[in-house]
Order: C-alpha cells, then sequence, then structure tokens
C-alpha cells in the first residue's frame, strides 16, 4: 500500500506542469543555467532512476531540498518544524470534538426523541453541513470582530512567539468540523444498541440501568464511533489545511498552499506522502481496534 | 406526522396498508418522501438555487439582476441595503448577484462530478462482482489506491498537478467519489449474480453486458440514488474549500468559495461579505443531505419515520 502511495504521489508531482528550474531561476534565466539547474536537481535523468533515488532518499530520512527556501534547508526539517505547530491544532481539535461529542451523543440516544435529542441532532447537522472554513469565519466575526476577545489569526503577536489566545479559535473552527458527524453517530450506534434484543434481556434480567448502559451497550455502540474517529484522525492533517489558511496558522496546511502555488514538489511530496502514510496507518489500527470491541472480527 | 398507523386502532392500520397496495409501491415511496418536511425543505432549497442560477443570465438581460461583474466604484463595500440585499465587494459588484451566479459554479461541479463519478464507480462495481477474479482484484485495487488518500487531500493533489480550473476540480473530485459507488454497486452484485431472476435472464441468452446493465443495474439503483445525493452534497463542499484554497474556478468568475476567501481580507469591515456565501453553501449542502435521507427514508421501509 505504502508503495503504491509512494508511486503515485511521485508520479503526480513530477507529471505536474511547470518547470522547477524555471521557478528556481526566474523567467530571464538563461538556457545553460537551466541546463545546469536541471542535471543539478536531477531533471534531466530517466523517471525510475529518479523515482529510485527518490525512495533511496526518503528511506534515509533525506527527503531532498526545497526549490524555493535556500539550498541548506532540507525538507524534512522544514516540514518537520511546521508539524511541530499543525500536530497541537489537530490534537487539541479532535480530542475536544470526542469529549464533547461523546457524552452529547450517548445522552441523545438514550433518550431519543426528547428536547434534548432535537436540539442536538439540529445542532450536529449544522457541524455536518457547514463548510470547516465559513465555520472558522464566522467565529474570527464574532469572537474577534463583534466582541473582539480574540485576535483574529496568526500564531503569536508580531515578533513574539506563541500566545494561547491565538491557540482558541482554531481549535474549536477544526473541532467543529468532526462533532456534527461523530455525535450523529454515537447518538445512532446507542439507539441501535438499546433496542437489540440483548439489551432486553439484560432489563429482563434485571440489571440497573447504570449497569446495561456502561458494560453492555456501550462497547457495542462505539463500532462504528472508533471507524469514525479513526476516520477523522486520518484526515485531521487535511482538514487542519484549510483551517490553518483561514486562521493564517504557519503549519503545514500553510506550507502546502503556498508549496503548491510555487511548484515546490519535494514539500508538496513529502507532506502529501506523510499525510497518506499516517491515514492509512491510523485505518489499520482502527480495524485492529475493532477485533479488541468485538471478538467476533478476527483477522488471519 | 398525522399517520393513521399513529393513532394506534388497528383497523385503520390495515386499511392503509390496502390503500397503499393499491396506489402502488411508487406512488407509497413519493407519498412518503414528501411528508417528510425535511426532504421537501431540502427539494424546495435546491429547485430554488438551481432556477435561480439556470435563470441568472436572462434575469441580468432583463435588467432585474445586475451583472455580478460590473464594477461601480461608486458603491465599494456597501452594507446590505434593499439595492444591494447582499452589500458589495471591494470592487462594487453586486454581492447578491454574485451569489446567484457562485450557484452555477456549485450546482454545475456537484452535478457533473456525482455523474461522472456514479457511471465510472457503478460500471466498476459491476465488472468486478460479476466477472470476480482478477478482474474484480484489479478493480478493487485501483479504488484501495485512491482511498488511501483523504478525500480533500487527493482532490487538492490532482488539482495542483493538473493546474486549477474549473473542468479540473470537477475532475478531481469526481475520481475521489468513484469509490463509494464502486463498493456499493460491488456488494449488490455479488448477493444479486446468484439470484434467479439473473440465472434465468442467463439461460435465456442474455450476454453479460446485457445481464449486468439491464439485470442487475435496475435492482441496486435504490442505494445508489441516496449514495448520490449525499455525494453530491460532499461534491459541493469540496469545491467551495478548493476555491477557497484558489484552486477551483478562478476569478472574476464568482464562486462561493472564492468569494469566501476574497472576503476575508475585509472580515473586520465588511462583515457580509463572508456570511452571505458561506449561508448558500450550509444551505445548499444540508438541502441535498435532506433530501438523501428523505429518499432512504422512503425507500427502506423498516425506517418508516414515526
Amino acid at each position: 500500500m505504502v508503495v503504491v502511495l509512494s508511486i503515485v504521489v511521485f508520479a503526480a508531482i513530477r507529471f505536474a506542469p511547470g518547470d522547477p528550474a524555471v521557478t528556481r531561476l526566474g523567467m530571464e534565466a538563461t538556457r545553460e543555467a537551466l541546463e545546469m539547474e536541471r542535471e543539478e536537481l536531477g531533471l534531466n535523468k530517466p523517471l525510475v532512476v529518479q523515482y529510485v533515488i527518490w525512495v533511496g532518499k526518503m528511506l534515509r530520512g533525506d527527503m531532498g531540498v526545497s526549490l524555493s527556501y535556500s539550498a541548506d534547508h532540507p525538507v524534512s526539517s522544514l516540514v518537520w518544524e511546521k508539524l511541530k505547530r499543525t500536530l497541537p491544532l489537530a490534537v487539541s481539535a479532535l480530542t475536544l470534538a470526542v469529549v464533547l461529542s461523546l457524552p452529547i451523543g450517548i445522552i441523545a440516544g438514550l433518550r431519543p426523541f426528547t428536547w434534548f435529542d432535537n436540539v442536538i441532532s439540529a445542532v450536529s447537522l449544522f457541524g455536518v453541513a457547514a463548510p470547516s472554513f465559513w465555520v472558522g469565519l464566522m467565529l474570527i466575526l464574532l469572537f474577534a470582530v463583534q466582541l473582539g476577545w480574540l485576535p483574529t489569526s496568526g500564531y503569536g503577536p508580531i515578533g513574539e512567539g506563541f500566545h494561547w489566545k491565538y491557540f482558541i479559535l482554531p481549535t474549536i473552527a477544526l473541532g467543529i468540523q468532526y462533532m456534527g458527524a461523530l455525535t450523529r453517530y454515537m447518538r445512532s450506534g446507542m439507539l441501535d444498541v438499546m433496542s437489540s434484543d440483548y439489551i432486553r434481556t439484560a432489563r429482563a434480567k434485571g440489571l440497573p440501568y447504570k449497569t446495561i448502559v456502561g458494560r453492555h451497550a456501550l462497547k457495542n455502540a462505539m463500532l462504528s464511533v472508533v471507524t469514525v474517529i479513526a476516520l477523522d484522525m486520518g484526515s485531521l492533517l487535511a482538514g487542519a489545511l484549510v483551517t490553518e489558511t483561514v486562521f493564517r496558522w504557519p503549519g503545514v496546511g500553510l506550507l502546502l498552499v503556498d508549496s503548491i502555488q510555487g511548484r515546490d514538489y519535494a514539500i508538496v511530496q513529502m507532506i502529501v506522502l506523510i499525510t497518506s502514510v499516517f491515514y492509512v496507518t491510523v485505518n489499520l489500527l482502527a480495524d485492529i481496534g475493532y477485533g479488541y470491541l468485538d471478538p467476533r472480527i478476527r483477522y488471519e | 406526522m398525522s399517520e393513521p398507523t399513529q393513532e394506534g386502532t388497528g383497523v385503520l392500520a390495515v386499511e392503509e396498508a390496502v390503500v397503499r397496495r393499491r396506489a402502488g409501491l411508487l406512488r407509497v415511496m413519493v407519498d412518503s418522501f414528501l411528508r417528510n418536511r425535511t426532504a421537501l425543505f431540502g427539494v424546495l432549497v435546491i429547485t430554488g438555487f438551481t432556477v435561480a442560477a439556470i435563470a441568472a443570465p436572462f434575469l441580468t438581460d432583463a435588467g432585474w439582476l445586475p451583472d455580478p461583474n460590473f464594477q461601480d466604484y461608486d458603491a465599494l463595500r456597501l452594507s446590505p441595503t434593499l439595492k444591494y440585499p447582499a452589500g458589495t465587494d471591494t470592487l462594487g459588484r453586486d454581492n447578491f448577484s454574485r451569489i446567484i451566479y457562485g450557484g452555477r459554479v456549485s450546482l454545475q461541479v456537484g452535478l457533473l462530478a456525482t455523474l461522472a463519478a456514479a457511471i465510472i464507480g457503478i460500471t466498476m462495481g459491476l465488472a468486478a462482482g460479476y466477472f470476480g477474479r482478477w478482474i474484480d482484484s484489479t478493480l478493487m485495487r485501483i479504488v484501495d489506491a485512491i482511498l488511501a488518500f483523504p478525500g480533500l487531500l487527493l482532490a487538492i493533489l490532482m488539482v495542483a498537478v493538473l493546474g486549477p480550473s474549473l473542468r479540473n476540480a470537477m475532475l478531481a473530485i469526481a475520481v475521489g467519489f468513484i469509490p463509494s459507488f464502486a463498493r456499493i454497486t460491488r456488494a449488490n452484485t455479488l448477493s444479486l449474480r446468484e439470484k434467479e431472476f439473473v440465472e434465468s435472464s442467463r439461460a435465456l441468452g442474455a450476454g453479460p453486458w446485457r445481464i449486468m446493465f439491464r439485470t442487475i443495474l435496475p435492482n441496486t439503483m435504490s442505494p445508489i440514488i441516496v449514495q448520490a445525493s449525499l455525494v453530491m452534497s460532499y461534491a459541493i463542499l469540496i469545491e467551495a474549500s478548493l476555491s477557497f484554497l484558489g484552486l477551483g474556478i478562478q476569478p472574476p468568475t464568482p464562486s462561493w468559495g472564492y468569494m469566501l476567501s476574497a472576503g476575508r481580507e475585509f472580515i473586520t469591515i465588511a462583515w457580509w461579505l463572508t456570511t452571505f456565501p458561506g449561508i448558500a453553501i450550509f444551505l445548499i449542502v444540508l438541502s441535498w443531505n435532506f433530501v438523501g435521507d428523505g429518499i432512504r427514508e422512503a425507500l427502506d421501509p423498516r425506517q418508516q419515520r414515526r
């Protein structure tokens, strides 16, 4: 799977229109200078050779040199720098989403069609249908422009480093994106399980409500939710991309958007590859997680 | 919902069942769909946007709707008034008109991308499910490869490679949704392949293509239709994200995503530029979700609304 991924990513970026040598030297560069630049970047070799060289370098942790940043700035450290800003955002957004939506979804699922459930259903539908970048913009309008509580965008005050006030809105904007779907899955999972035969049996046995919900229902209701969380985790980095653009958060997402515009192959390759490998790995872990939650599922 | 069944008297329920039988299955489905208030809301919103999008150029010609690209430098960033229901943007263009015209892009991309993904995905699913063996494993490898990328990232990668334009955005979105159609169709084909009616069709001498498209496909249509309306909502969302990132249709053609990203620059002084295009996206995405759920409930008798 990873091999397929790497070929797709390599081919996709390599066949992109636009000449990186031109990007690097500018439109006025002489033909000789361009040729030398292509030679130096290895763009003259056959594609297969380029691919093999690329994979070899990747495996040694050498992700190549960015085309638009200076030569002594390897892509791997560049991307790593940005990743250190994106990861906290992604992790806290997902944590926020899970911590809030699971209990809400469970309660809504246990009391279906009550006013609480109806309100939650409406709100979570909003979370599903509203585009995340628009939610981000609306948060800025409300909390930064109207109320003036929080800064509109950025990583911290200009010239200074990180400041926690800048962290809040991006986290909420990214978290909301996942809350809607998560709440809905948790609710319907709970609803399905609670009307199943074995729960009726447990009730008939006279087990206390707490035990039924906590020990019998919850584990099964979580089954679909685990997949959704895993899928969300995988797409978090991709989701952070849009959110970072909204809030000018200087993480991987903003870097990717800039690199696409600058035709910076090495950076785009690495970010897409990291994100997809992460995505595939998380999905695999989710499949394994299934086995724990539902012992009937076995993998050979 | 005032269905007789809910009133509880058994006679009424039986009577209604008889009526339903007589009315025919399609009629029951349409009834159930129309009685579903959210689905009806969805249909109305979608119809509204579609009619507006189609009629927009004619309305402009008739002088009822301003040209979305007309720049009035005496009317820069005006807040909403009667003359400009959604205000004007930083070049003095009428924001309301731009939203109506932006709907053309959204609906066009959504419709064509969904259609393309459905046609390719269904064909792949039918072939994989019907022929099995190496055709199945090859096609499903392709599906797995597509699924290895998070949806938005795949679209971004493809547009980055092909260059930003409306056609490429559509293509990128379509590819991302092939798997969902292929998987559903394949699963249904697998279970239908051994059914008697397929056997009999084969015994009558029908070739594999005829069996796949004329015998099996009509019987797998309902989950596909539900899927299509949900894909429609995702496609519109992704198109908006792409144009927000500057990877969709290029300005000056108005599109909702691009309008939001342009309005972002002026968020501190012109709230209407970021509010209204977003509401448009939200409404249309919500509506397709409602319609999808409505069709699902109408087709699946187990999920009839209470």
